[in-house]
């Protein structure tokens, strides 16, 4: 994300990101289907978790969209997606606003160890201590990822995984 | 033969080889053919690493894809994560534009992606292509336990215009047909914690995992279904983490393909169900 926050918090340049992922957006109402269809919010405790709250600030280009740390609460269920009566794809404006948080290095470290993993080893998960699960059922142990060096020059070559 | 190629993914070769063992034995079961996609990698994960950058993400997903594709074949998936990211990739290069760029990126690599295949969940092909009712006349041994269903969230993403429902109501027609009862509980939609677990345990723990936990257990579920194994090992790991919470739970959680292989007829010694944390191999035994 580039741009300057002007003195009302308002980032221009955010605004224009996030309404480029998804062009509905500004039809949003506030109506609060999301909130109501989406799973974090029904188990948190009220008014902690709130896709709509961060849709307005999405919308009004406001940094607090990604410096909440409530965002990495969303599990990506599409409920909020599938339901708004105005088409807007809140899961995807999320999904931008976590980009962002990444890159602006505000996202938690268990995420940024996970993405080293996966950009060094090539899989999501360490394969150490896996040869116990696998040796138990008589499976043989698995190879040290031999593309990684594929996975490597992509990270390179889009410039990704930086925060 | 019919041939499909299975992405197998981070969680099933690494945590839980019993899926792989049991989906081999219902491929066979079934006549249908597996074939490998050498050279795989992670799909990214779509909750937490495919945030790592959208391009970067976007051509590993893609290099993914073309390794099918080179085959011919549309990728299947085991996994409700690899199945979002996967089938999203898919989705966002048939634009030409974007499907350009990841290729100047692959071509650096010496791969292409042209998306000419599709990204299928386990259950679609199984609900699809081969259909509940030829399930149904493969059942020798008719599982006789109370079942809860657990969809997972990433199985609700359908196409423009399709119904959100059509995969999760094709999960539960296919435990069905095994013959297990199954439990309903307006729980079964919640997530099981797994996305949040890195992020927050506490939350992820007392406010997904043990409220599903509780319901299954009030209604004397004997065992959970998932489509998963992100799921799977989540709602086995988290069991035992909830012991911190002063909770005790010993409910078993294992794969639709394993429940299938045990309905097949596949004797549960040869399924290798001890890799589970939670006491699935018990279960099985009782119920087939």
């Amino acid at each position: 994300m580039a741009g300057e926050t002007n003195n009302s918090g308002i980032n221009f340049e955010l605004r224009k990101d996030i309404i480029n992922v998804d062009k509905n957006i500004v039809k949003c109402f506030q109506c609060g289907t999301c909130v109501s269809s989406c799973v974090a919010s029904f188990v948190l405790s009220p008014g902690k978790y709130s896709p709509r709250q961060t849709i307005l600030k999405a919308l009004y280009g406001s940094e607090l969209a990604f410096k909440d740390k409530n965002l990495w609460m969303c599990g990506n269920c599409y409920h909020c997606y599938e339901r708004c009566p105005k088409g807007v794809h809140p899961t995807d404006v999320l999904g931008k606003l976590k980009e962002i948080s990444f890159s602006m290095g505000q996202a938690p470290q268990p995420v940024v160890d996970r993405v080293n993993n996966i950009l060094s080893t090539g899989r999501a998960l360490s394969i150490a201590g896996s040869e116990l699960v696998r040796g138990r059922v008589g499976m043989s142990k698995l190879e040290e990822f031999k593309f990684a060096p594929e996975i490597k020059k992509i990270a390179e070559l889009t410039k990704g995984g930086k925060k | 033969m019919k041939k499909y190629a299975i992405f197998w993914g981070c969680m099933i070769p690494q945590r839980l080889p019993s899926v792989e063992i049991a989906t081999r034995k219902v491929f066979e079961k079934l006549g249908l053919e597996i074939v490998e996609m050498e050279g795989y990698s992670c799909c990214p994960d779509p909750i937490v690493g495919r945030y790592m950058d959208r391009k970067t993400a976007l051509a590993i997903s893609a290099r993914n894809l073309a390794i099918a594709e080179k085959k011919g074949l549309d990728t299947v998936v085991l996994c409700n994560g690899c199945y979002e990211t996967l089938w999203e990739a898919r989705e966002d290069l048939e634009d030409k534009e974007q499907r350009k760029e990841v290729n100047s990126v692959l071509s650096k690599i010496g791969r292409t992606y042209e998306g000419k295949n599709k990204v299928r969940h386990i259950v679609e092909v199984l609900g699809d292509d081969i259909g509940v009712s030829e399930i149904k006349k493969l059942v020798k041994n008719p599982i006789k336990a109370k079942l809860a269903v657990h969809y997972g969230c990433h199985l609700f993403r359908a196409s423009e215009g399709e119904d959100m429902w059509r995969k999760p109501n094709q999960l539960t027609d296919l435990v069905a047909a095994t013959g297990a009862q199954i439990n309903r509980s307006k729980l079964d939609q919640i997530c099981c914690g797994f996305p949040t677990s890195h992020v927050n345990e506490e939350y992820s723990m007392n406010s997904n995992l043990m409220p599903k936990m509780e319901a299954y257990q009030q209604m004397g579920t004997e065992g959970v279904v998932v489509c998963c194994p992100a799921c799977n090992v989540q709602m086995e790991i988290g069991q035992m983490s909830l012991k911190k919470y002063g909770k005790k739970y010993s409910m078993p959680v294992f794969h639709l393909m394993e429940l299938l292989a045990l309905s097949f007829g596949v004797p549960p010694k040869e399924l290798s169900l001890g890799v589970h944390r939670s006491p699935v191999q018990q279960l099985a035994e009782r119920m087939v």
